[in-house]
């Protein structure tokens, strides 16, 4: 008989692993793409427009662009704020994995690291980030 | 027992609702599928077996396989007796699996990469596509960026929805 072990195979913690990596390989592309191109000339998707101004509607706080430069993470997680995010995140369920677990920067001035990452979905990010490279506060990521 | 029920090679596929959500979900990892698996079993103690007949069968980059089906409890036993049944009739010794894990995982990949070379061969790389809609700076970066062909750039780009990180994600996975 095969001596693979069907009692002592584990898979269940790795196909969790599986998304922590896609987490990560989407970071470290997105922090490569902005090291190559100026934020203010990239865009994310081609809904970037929707997302934008559905983003000024709902949240009109970000018409400052500096509102998106630090995010608060318990602003955004508590129980008023889950509310608006869920309501806006629900409006872009035609986006590919548009709630899928992103990893995103409170500050856009400084790069990912322990203390500057919280978790995001997808279209959350989307949003926060076109902000950020519209109004250039990513620019300094680039180093052409 | 019950695989009996359904005749060889029926293509039953029913999916409950949930499991199309886990299909999706999983879809989105970039992992490849293993052609030609027929059976998957699970052996617990006691000579138990969950067996699943006709399984998808999916490997990820780390060799964690993932496999769809429904599983069927087995009686080891009766199906011990059914093949020596039939290798009696065929006048053929019952012969011990050679098979350990390392060779298994080899079969597997041998079967993924013949796969994966399949796909390659259907795309040609000088292949004209259509970039109407698209910034040809982004193509080039992705070309630049994974290596890959033009059009399977372009291809990229229009599955993800012009979305470059997706896209680069996809071709350089």
């Amino acid at each position: 008989m095969a001596k693979f072990n069907a009692e002592e195979a584990e898979n269940f913690e790795d196909i969790e692993k599986q998304f922590a990596v896609k987490a990560v390989h989407q970071m470290e592309t997105y922090w490569k793409l902005l090291s190559l191109i100026k934020g203010s000339k990239l865009t994310l998707t081609k809904y970037d427009d929707e997302i934008y101004d559905t983003l000024l509607a709902d949240f009109p706080e970000f018409k400052d662009s500096q509102v998106a430069a630090v995010l608060n993470e318990d602003d955004m997680k508590s129980k008023e704020g889950k509310e608006r995010w869920r309501n806006f995140c629900e409006k872009f369920k035609h986006i590919e994995d548009y709630n899928f677990g992103t990893l995103l920067r409170t500050h856009s001035n400084e790069e990912y690291g322990e203390h500057n990452t919280m978790f995001s979905l997808r279209i959350q990010f989307y949003a926060i980030e076109i902000v950020r490279n519209r109004s250039g506060q990513n620019d300094w990521i680039c180093k052409k | 027992m019950s695989a009996e029920q359904i005749p060889q090679g029926a293509e039953v596929s029913i999916f409950s609702k949930n499991e199309k959500k886990a299909r999706a979900a999983i879809a989105k990892l970039n992992l490849k599928p293993v052609k030609g698996i027929t059976r998957v079993t699970f052996k617990k103690k006691g000579n138990q077996i969950y067996a699943i007949e006709n399984p998808d069968v999916y490997k990820s980059a780390a060799g964690t396989f993932i496999v769809f089906g429904e599983a069927k409890l087995e009686d080891f036993a009766q199906r011990l007796q059914q093949a020596q049944a039939q290798a009696q009739a065929q006048g053929i010794n019952p012969v011990e699996g050679t098979h350990d894990q390392s060779s298994i995982q080899a079969d597997f990949q041998a079967a993924a990469n013949a796969n994966a070379a399949k796909i390659q061969e259907e795309e040609d790389p000088n292949e004209v596509v259509d970039e109407s809609g698209l910034k040809p700076e982004d193509i080039e970066l992705i070309v630049e960026q994974t290596g890959a062909s033009r059009a399977k750039a372009v291809k990229a780009l229009r599955a993800h929805d012009s979305d470059l990180v997706n896209a680069i994600m996809e071709l350089s996975s």
